[in-house]
């Protein structure tokens, strides 16, 4: 609780948040290093190692970002998504302002099995898609995204460069719009070889979502479950009270 | 169409969650051994193990060493949107809620504060910490942060039974009506022990906002919330899709 900060914390604590009010009043600015372990350790008559644990965790929330040899540095805002508008990837990443692609892992047509068929509402023995691809953002790897989409709902959808057309896009090509998505949000912890495709180095801990979107049939069209970096960005949900 | 197979594993991860939710189990429930899980799905004894493995980290599972292997049952979800009661949401979903208080009392606000609440350095505050128990688990530490002028007297209200919305829509006529909310994803350190958690399990940040009726400021609130034992849902809804026009 960083507002419970006092002088009786430990002093890594109150470090970090001498450390973060500096980087919200703009002492520190995105993109600037801070001072070094040695420096803030002098400064503040604190050990060096309580300097490292306070950066550590400034660290893994994505405040501050490492680079070997060149110090610790400010990062540049975190990107703020919201939880209540439709969007693919691509479609939420570019109203931000960044460049996006995708590389495809694996796709192919498998059998719904009873696991997905009894989620998407279709039998075990029916056909879907499964794709499993890295989204990037200017670059950068952001999120691991695994599909599975009925058959039914795209012919040919494999012929379809994915690359190039949002999976919205492609539903809209097919008639289909999506209008409901409801989604849950969790931690999970990658295996290694998916964290190195999210170029995670330390712990693999990632924000999980997982959801079913439906058409505006009420039809299940696609269960996702996306895996994303948490240090690239929060996520923000507006409420307003039902009238009943 | 060509058909492909499921990797052993990910049947195997799909042949046990189906099998959870076919024999409807739940919290504390045995699942069948790893010998028999082999068996009934003709899959190798290694396959099941790295699928039990796997699901043990998503928290479905848990593996008991020398006892067996049991199922962890749903976990509470809390809906980001509903203004609905922690209470309220708990009873509906039979689950056991029991409030901690762990602080009370009135705060005059410093920099950031004044600035939630559009107030100068000073203003009274009340601040209102409490830990929620879920079934004897400590799953949130919650910290409300609300106007001492305009609540006059709040800590005449036990908030280890009572709810604030229903303090502030019943006893003082201040209707919860929008807000917002942003969650990150933080390390838990000062926190840890009161969650029963180690120092440095990842953990969720929620920080909220809410408004009354007239668009005043209700309440600032600051989460720190199990995600072994929550899960946060939300309902999106659309939208017309204007750029898809392009």
């Amino acid at each position: 609780m960083s507002e419970t900060i006092s002088y009786r914390s430990p002093l890594y604590l109150q470090l970090r948040e001498v450390i973060r009010r500096k980087i919200e009043s703009g002492e520190y600015l995105p993109g600037t290093p801070i001072p070094s372990e040695n420096a803030l350790a002098e400064q503040y008559g604190i050990h060096r190692l309580s300097v490292r644990a306070a950066i550590s965790a400034l660290l893994y929330e994505g405040l501050l970002t490492s680079a070997q040899g060149k110090g610790v540095f400010v990062t540049m805002p975190k990107d703020e998504r919201d939880l209540e508008t439709v969007g693919g990837f691509r479609q939420t990443m570019e109203k931000l302002g960044h460049k996006t692609h995708t590389r495809i892992i694996s796709k192919i047509t498998r059998k719904a099995g009873e696991y997905y068929g009894d989620i998407l509402k279709i039998s075990p023995e029916a056909c879907i898609y499964y794709i499993k691809r890295v989204c990037y953002s200017d670059g950068e790897p952001y999120s691991l995204e695994e599909l599975y989409i009925p058959t039914d709902v795209v012919d040919n959808l494999f012929q379809i460069d994915l690359d190039l057309f949002s999976m919205y896009q492609i539903y809209g090509l097919n008639g289909i719009t999506v209008t409901r998505v409801h989604q849950f949000l969790e931690l999970d912890e990658l295996d290694r070889s998916d964290a190195n495709l999210l170029d995670i180095k330390d712990t693999p801990t990632v924000m999980k979502f997982r959801g079913v979107s439906y058409d505006q049939h009420g039809r299940a069209v696609e269960y996702a479950r996306t895996y994303t970096r948490v240090d690239k960005c929060n996520f923000t949900v507006h409420y307003t009270r039902k009238e009943d | 169409m060509e058909m492909h197979t499921v990797k052993p594993r990910e049947e195997a991860m799909e042949q046990i969650m189906a099998f959870i939710s076919r024999e409807g189990l739940s919290a504390g429930d045995r699942l069948p051994t790893e010998r028999q899980m082999c068996q009934m799905w003709d899959l190798s004894r290694g396959t099941v193990r790295s699928a039990l493995s796997r699901l043990e980290k998503m928290g479905v599972l848990q593996i008991r060493k020398g006892s067996g292997i049991y199922c962890c049952g749903s976990r509470f979800q809390r809906n980001l949107q509903g203004l609905s009661s922690y209470s309220g949401e708990a009873r509906y979903q039979g689950k056991k809620l029991a409030n901690v208080l762990i602080g009370f009392s009135g705060i005059e606000s410093d920099k950031k504060l004044s600035r939630i609440f559009s107030a100068t350095l000073g203003t009274p505050l009340w601040k209102l910490e409490r830990i929620r128990n879920l079934d004897g688990v400590p799953v949130q530490i919650d910290t409300s942060y609300c106007s001492a002028e305009r609540f006059p007297e709040l800590d005449r209200f036990d908030f280890v039974k009572d709810s604030l919305y229903r303090v502030f829509e019943e006893e003082y006529h201040a209707i919860p009506t929008r807000g917002e909310e942003t969650i990150s994803v933080i390390k838990a350190l000062d926190e840890a022990p009161l969650l029963m958690l180690q120092s440095g399990t990842p953990v969720f940040r929620i920080e909220s906002t809410t408004f009354d009726q007239d668009g005043i400021i209700l309440e600032y609130n600051y989460s720190v919330v199990r995600p072994d034992h929550v899960v946060l849902s939300s309902e999106m809804k659309i939208i017309v899709q204007q750029d898809e026009e392009e």
